[in-house]
């Protein structure tokens, strides 16, 4: 159990804070264990180890299909880290038209999770999209906003 | 760059990436060795599938920003110890139990022979999704679908919650509410959903201020690590998950080897 009451000390963060030794009693079972440190709630380091490591692998969910279901709907999916990730600009587009797509388009602009005209108008001048998915490489994915292209 | 010799404009367009659906729902990997999204789902399909997901429909996405690591607001979906304090005075206090999975998802389920998604004292308008059966029947899901998105699962309706991190302190909270087509359909949806919008707005604004005030408290020098609740289970699953993610050595179990049930 960790330090408390007169025995606690002042939380530091280590030099080598992804060293697994500092989890040793996350790791215990449950009616022993420890909270994680605060470190990784905050740290900088961590954080870019959880986006490589957690949020640019596996499965992703971004959205409902019902939501894009016209011909011409698309959803911005846009990047964890915020827009200094990728050039703050959305890392993918998820058309239904003419199947299922995801499609990246770095032109798109966004503000606080809602389609601007622009980027409405710069899928449906695309021209190169096909059926299949697509995303800016070295980004990874959060849905950010649905629209239609009027297609 | 036309006139540079060999470049192909083809050759520098869009990156292909994977999308699949499971019963309406999007799902993405950029990682070309990801394997099948129903595996990384596992026994999801056949815990939840009665709710007939893709005869829902998504009537209506919040956005939220918080200011807080995005593993905090997951942590608070995925018990229900801070529900008779943080909700005391509008969800108030619930029961949960674990729930055994397979896969890249954990579940708590709350016993509760009605919808949990209006307020203790209303009454949820709105009939059962059709040919629900067995334990979604007679209470609530609240799942967690590794890293960050959540189902709620009630008898009448479901939310679906993403969090996305934005910086180490500072996540947006995505939040759509589906209802089964034949619901939405009513002429009296309008007026019954308020009630649920009223129900789902005041717990998420509840969460989302404790969730800030748990990360402004992260900040104090003299915070340190302390036991879990033994009602938050799920919470160290998930801190668990984490670490088995990111941190190198003989204990990493990576993104798509969690098969077995239970395991942790």
């Amino acid at each position: 159990m960790g330090a408390r009451g007169s025995e606690r000390e002042l939380a530091t963060i280590p030099s080598h804070l992804l060293e697994p030794a500092h989890y040793a009693a996350v790791r215990l079972p449950v009616d022993r264990a420890e909270t994680l440190p605060a470190w990784c709630y905050g740290s900088a380091e961590f954080y870019a180890r959880e986006i490589e490591r957690i949020f640019m692998l596996g499965w992703h969910f971004v959205g409902r299909a019902d939501l894009v279901a016209a011909p011409g709907d698309y959803l911005t999916v846009d990047t964890p880290g915020g827009r200094s990730s990728c050039s703050g600009t959305p890392a993918a587009v998820w058309t239904s038209s003419p199947t299922p797509a995801v499609t990246a388009e770095p032109a798109c602009s966004r503000e606080a999770g809602r389609a601007e005209p622009s980027s409405a108008r710069t899928i449906a001048g695309r021209t190169d999209l096909t059926a299949g998915s697509w995303a800016l490489p070295g980004c990874t994915i959060a849905p950010a906003s649905t629209g239609r292209t009027g297609a | 760059m036309h006139d540079r010799p060999g470049f192909d404009r083809a050759d520098w367009g869009l990156t292909r990436a994977r999308a699949e659906t499971w019963q309406g729902f999007v799902f993405v990997t950029f990682d070309p060795t990801a394997g099948a999204l129903r595996d990384h789902l596992g026994d999801l399909g056949d815990k939840l599938g009665g709710y007939r997901f893709d005869e829902m429909l998504c009537v209506e996405r919040r956005d939220y920003e918080v200011a807080c690591n995005w593993k905090l607001l997951i942590e608070n979906a995925m018990e229900e110890y801070h529900t008779g304090t943080v909700h005391h005075a509008s969800l108030g206090q619930q029961y949960a139990v674990q729930e055994e999975t397979r896969g890249h998802w954990d579940a708590i389920y709350i016993p509760q022979e009605t919808s949990i998604a209006v307020l203790p004292g209303e009454t949820a308008p709105f009939p059962p999704v059709t040919g629900l059966t067995g334990r979604p029947a007679h209470g609530t899901y609240f799942t967690l679908l590794h890293p960050a998105t959540q189902f709620a699962c009630t008898q009448d309706c479901m939310w679906w919650l993403r969090v996305v991190p934005l910086e180490p302190t500072r996540s947006r909270l995505e939040v759509g509410f589906c209802f089964p087509r034949t619901t939405v359909a009513r002429p009296d949806f309008a007026a019954g959903a308020a009630l649920y919008f009223h129900r789902w707005e005041t717990g998420i604004r509840e969460d989302n201020r404790i969730c800030e005030a748990q990360q402004a408290g992260l900040r104090s020098a003299l915070r340190t690590a302390g036991p879990f609740a033994l009602r938050e289970p799920a919470v160290h699953r998930l801190n668990n998950w984490v670490l088995d993610q990111v941190l190198d050595g003989p204990d990493r179990r990576l993104l798509a080897f969690r098969t077995q049930p239970g395991a942790r």
